[in-house]
């Protein structure tokens, strides 16, 4: 499967346009230190904008200019970039395949980051890190990143606690770690979240479903058969209006509690369709959102 | 209760299926689906609503049987009368001889019985019927009963006519007898082999018996006498397919000839049997050997009636009184002659001379005379003229009945002659000297009438006794024969007209049974159900009168068993089906209401689980 076709690539030039002014303006708010720079390098002033952190700014610098300017921190600026990318069975199911959204925006985020100059690893991860991009930095290098996630396959089960509880290259460096995944695991998602927080991370969950999950145009009596496990137990229904309620009731109080975890735990939730459009993701979901500025 | 299309109900047969789908195993459809994390959520929440579940899917096998049900009945389009309403039945049964025929088994008549009876069987508690026989005349066989028992004896002993059935006078009829019964609920059903279009109306039900049977029928019988020779005309009609017949005719039971035809489909054809010898010939039988679906009008029976010998010869010079008497009788060919006058024909059978003889008599007939001379051959000798006075009647003799309904008084005669009888003669009327005025008298087979005076010296012919007297001398002599107009048809009531000395009739059918009537009032002879040929014996003091005629099939009314004869209308008849049960109301769409309630709230439970 190609996952990058050439009308993605060109998004991907488009963000780079505009990418720069998004990466300036994020670089004080995603990767802000609350060491407040005492032991890390100074790089640079910028003028302050709407939405920096006023604890940036540099009082003497206004003293002098009568103008608000904040510091830059070297730091910050190479900050960790970990892109946790479910690629088990069931993120190979779906139309479109959820696995492709979340492939893309792996490359999203990498491009992204690597264009505000962050280092960036890339884990794809099932039950256990079954692959892994090590970080580094320099646009230049993004052709890897396609060429790592190109050949990334989708098989064996979930388990996002596991998999990310076994990933070794944090180490406890701050960063930020997006996790894409359907986040459908029998053991949840709470231990992985626990361990990335304690790894220093700044999270964000981006649950990707596919149409049918989220509205699933079933009918008449079924054995429904796990993608990840069709061995194991299936689950015998009759497929009625009222089994399909049952079934959007438990969507949502599954990622009800997504969320719910999420927000306690002060994660951006981005529940996103598979079938979206990368414009509408990335300039309407992730943006208002503010996990891109 | 009651369905007007009980066929409906078998849709009640989509019950096994509709349970089966219930009863049998569900199987299951693989569907890979990229995680059953919440389905197993899905599967355990109906798992804990499932004695609802249960409940639910028994509810809507409920639902679902009962809605199917209501189809049903719907289908069945149910009717009702209102309750505790008794429903009266005028059944009308057709007993014509087109019911004799086999193409439906055993016979379209035991179809219509036992159709029959099963509906009294049908009968409810407070139902009661009459039965209406479709015969030649409709008459009413048993009712208005409730018991079915005594509906079903009556039933049982009916038996099909020879004839046609008045099948339009039955249903109005039964109308008649439904319309006196009043209001409430009321049917009229007829059992026969065909319907009436023209009755398609109310609430008239016809439950028709009919095949598409074969038939061949002796359509007509008729004989020509002439110059001494006889021959019979027989009309043989196939009324099915093209067919070749054989043909037997006898004469007075025995056979005489054969023939073999070629028929085809609907269409007669006209057989000649000549060379019979008329004068030993009583009757003549026609019959189609080859079976088919109605046997009784393979043979025609007709009875020859020999020319009869009424002529007359009135030898007067005028006698208008006397003429006219002798006219009266219709059956008789009066001649007349002047005195002396020599005719070429002597075959007569009566000869009356008025105040003249001949010399020498005529070999045969019989004789009266008026003032007659004295005759040699007779053995008369009348001797001076007297003058009657008074008048004596004589009720002694053997010959009392001709003086029957005369009254001699206030008779007047002026002059006659004083006769001296030959032996054997009887005065049957006198004057008071003992003179004969009137005597009667046999003499090797030849009866002589002779009256002693001139009816022109006479007051006779002024009393309204003279044409009684009359008659009297010429039934004596020439007794009238018995005569019927026409072929009599099976079913057809045949007037018994007595002669004036007769007291009482006796007809005797072909199977023997004899009917004994009163001479008055005239009688009419009814029971013409049995094919063949009657003998009638009307019986006077002295003598009897002999007549005979045979009883035929309606050829052109009941040969005829094809079911697309103009009467079969099966369009009207399912019209009269449909527009029946009037008196009873419709439910079918209070069903079809409650059908339409129950799917509503099937699908309710099946989209909502309430």
């Amino acid at each position: 499967m190609k996952t990058f076709d050439p009308d993605f690539l060109k998004k991907l030039e488009r963000l780079a346009l505009h990418g720069s002014r998004l990466v300036q303006g994020g670089t004080g708010g995603n990767r802000r230190s609350k060491a407040k720079g005492s032991s890390i390098e100074f790089s640079d002033f910028r003028e302050y904008s709407l939405g920096d952190d006023y604890r940036s700014i540099d009082w003497n610098a206004y003293a002098r200019f009568e103008r608000l300017f904040i510091k830059l921190y070297m730091e910050e600026r190479e900050a960790n970039v970990t892109v946790f990318l479910d690629c088990s069975a069931s993120m190979g199911e779906g139309k479109p395949v959820k696995g492709v959204l979340a492939k893309k925006l792996a490359a999203v985020f990498a491009y992204i980051a690597l264009s505000s100059y962050d280092r960036v690893g890339i884990a794809a991860i099932n039950d256990k890190v079954s692959g892994q991009l090590p970080y580094f930095s320099g646009k230049q290098g993004f052709s890897r990143v396609l060429a790592f996630l190109d050949a990334l396959p989708f098989e064996g089960r979930t388990s996002l606690n596991k998999s990310i509880a076994s990933f070794n290259s944090l180490r406890g460096r701050r960063g930020i770690s997006i996790v894409l995944s359907d986040f459908l695991a029998e053991d949840g998602y709470l231990e992985a979240f626990k361990y990335l927080k304690y790894q220093q991370q700044d999270v964000i969950a981006i649950p990707i479903l596919s149409p049918e999950e989220l509205d699933p145009p079933l009918s008449g009596t079924l054995r429904l058969l796990d993608a990840e496990d069709r061995e194991g137990r299936p689950v015998e229904v009759e497929i009625t209006p009222n089994t399909l309620s049952l079934y959007k009731k438990a969507l949502h109080e599954y990622f009800s509690s997504l969320k719910n975890a999420c927000m306690n735990m002060e994660i951006p939730c981005i529940q996103v369709s598979s079938a979206v459009s990368m414009d509408e993701l990335i300039f309407e979901k992730l943006h208002h959102a503010g996990v891109i500025r | 209760m009651s369905f007007q299309n009980p066929w409906g109900l078998s849709a009640l047969l989509l019950l096994i299926p509709l349970i089966l789908l219930y009863i049998l195993k569900k199987q299951y459809e693989d569907r890979v689906i990229s995680s059953t994390l919440l389905w197993q959520q899905v599967s355990r929440e109906l798992q804990a609503a499932k004695p609802w579940q249960r409940l639910r899917t028994r509810l809507m096998l409920i639902l679902q049987i009962s809605a199917l049900i209501l189809f049903a009945l719907s289908l069945a389009r149910p009717a009702y009368s209102a309750e505790g309403e008794s429903i009266y039945y005028v059944v009308v049964l057709d007993t014509s001889a087109r019911m004799q025929a086999s193409d439906v088994k055993p016979s379209r008549m035991e179809a219509a019985v036992n159709a029959l009876m099963d509906f009294i069987d049908g009968l409810k508690a407070r139902d009661t019927m009459t039965i209406v026989l479709a015969g030649h005349r409709p008459f009413v066989l048993a009712g208005p009963s409730g018991v079915k028992s005594e509906l079903k004896r009556h039933v049982r002993q009916v038996e099909p006519v020879s004839g046609s059935s008045d099948l339009y006078s039955a249903v109005q009829l039964a109308r008649t007898l439904l319309q006196d019964q009043g209001e409430g609920a009321g049917q009229i059903h007829v059992f026969s082999d065909h319907s009436l279009s023209d009755s398609v109306q109310g609430n008239t039900v016809f439950h028709t018996f009919t095949g598409n049977g074969q038939n061949a029928a002796v359509a007509h019988l008729s004989y020509e006498l002439r110059d001494g020779s006889l021959t019979v005309l027989s009309r043989i009609a196939n009324y099915g397919d093209d067919r070749d017949l054989t043909l037997e005719m006898k004469v007075d039971g025995v056979l005489q000839n054969v023939k073999q035809i070629s028929l085809p489909a609907g269409e007669e054809a006209n057989v000649y049997w000549t060379d019979l010898v008329p004068d030993s010939t009583a009757e003549i039988e026609v019959s189609i050997l080859e079976e088919d679906d109605l046997m009784l009008d393979n043979t025609g029976i007709i009875v020859i009636n020999q020319e009869y010998h009424g002529k007359v010869l009135l030898t007067t010079e005028r006698n208008l009184f006397l003429e006219r008497a002798v006219s009266l009788r219709k059956d008789m060919e009066l001649f007349k002659a002047n005195p002396g006058e020599i005719l070429e024909s002597s075959d007569f059978h009566l000869y009356i001379y008025d105040g003249y003889m001949p010399e020498n008599l005529p070999e045969n007939g019989h004789i009266i005379a008026f003032a007659p001379p004295s005759h040699e051959e007779i053995g008369l000798v009348v001797e001076e003229e007297i003058l009657p006075e008074g008048i004596k009647i004589s009720f002694q003799s053997q010959y009392s009945d001709l003086l029957q309904y005369i009254e001699p008084e206030g008779y007047r005669i002026a002059k006659a002659g004083k006769m001296n009888l030959p032996e054997g003669f009887t005065a049957l009327i006198t004057d008071n000297e003992g003179n004969p005025l009137l005597a009667a008298g046999e003499r090797e087979g030849r009866k002589t009438a002779l009256f002693s005076f001139s009816l022109h010296d006479s007051n006779l012919p002024l009393k309204p006794d003279f044409p009684i007297l009359i008659q009297n001398l010429l039934s004596w002599m020439l007794p009238p024969e018995m005569t019927f107009p026409g072929p009599v048809y099976a079913g057809e009531t045949v007037p018994l007209t007595p002669f004036p000395d007769v007291s009482h009739i006796t007809v005797t059918s072909p199977a023997g049974k004899k009917y004994r009537f009163d001479a008055y009032p005239v009688p009419v002879f009814y029971d013409t159900r049995d094919i063949g040929v009657y003998e009638i014996v009307q019986h006077a003091e002295n003598r009897t009168y002999e007549g005979r005629f045979a009883v035929s099939v309606p050829t052109d009314e009941v040969s005829d068993l094809r079911s697309d004869s103009p009467d079969s209308d099966t369009a009207a008849r399912e019209e009269a089906a449909a527009a029946a049960l009037p008196f009873q109301k419709d439910i079918w769409m209070i069903a079809g209401w409650i059908l339409l309630l129950l799917l509503l709230l099937e699908w309710q439970v099946y989209h909502h689980g309430i």
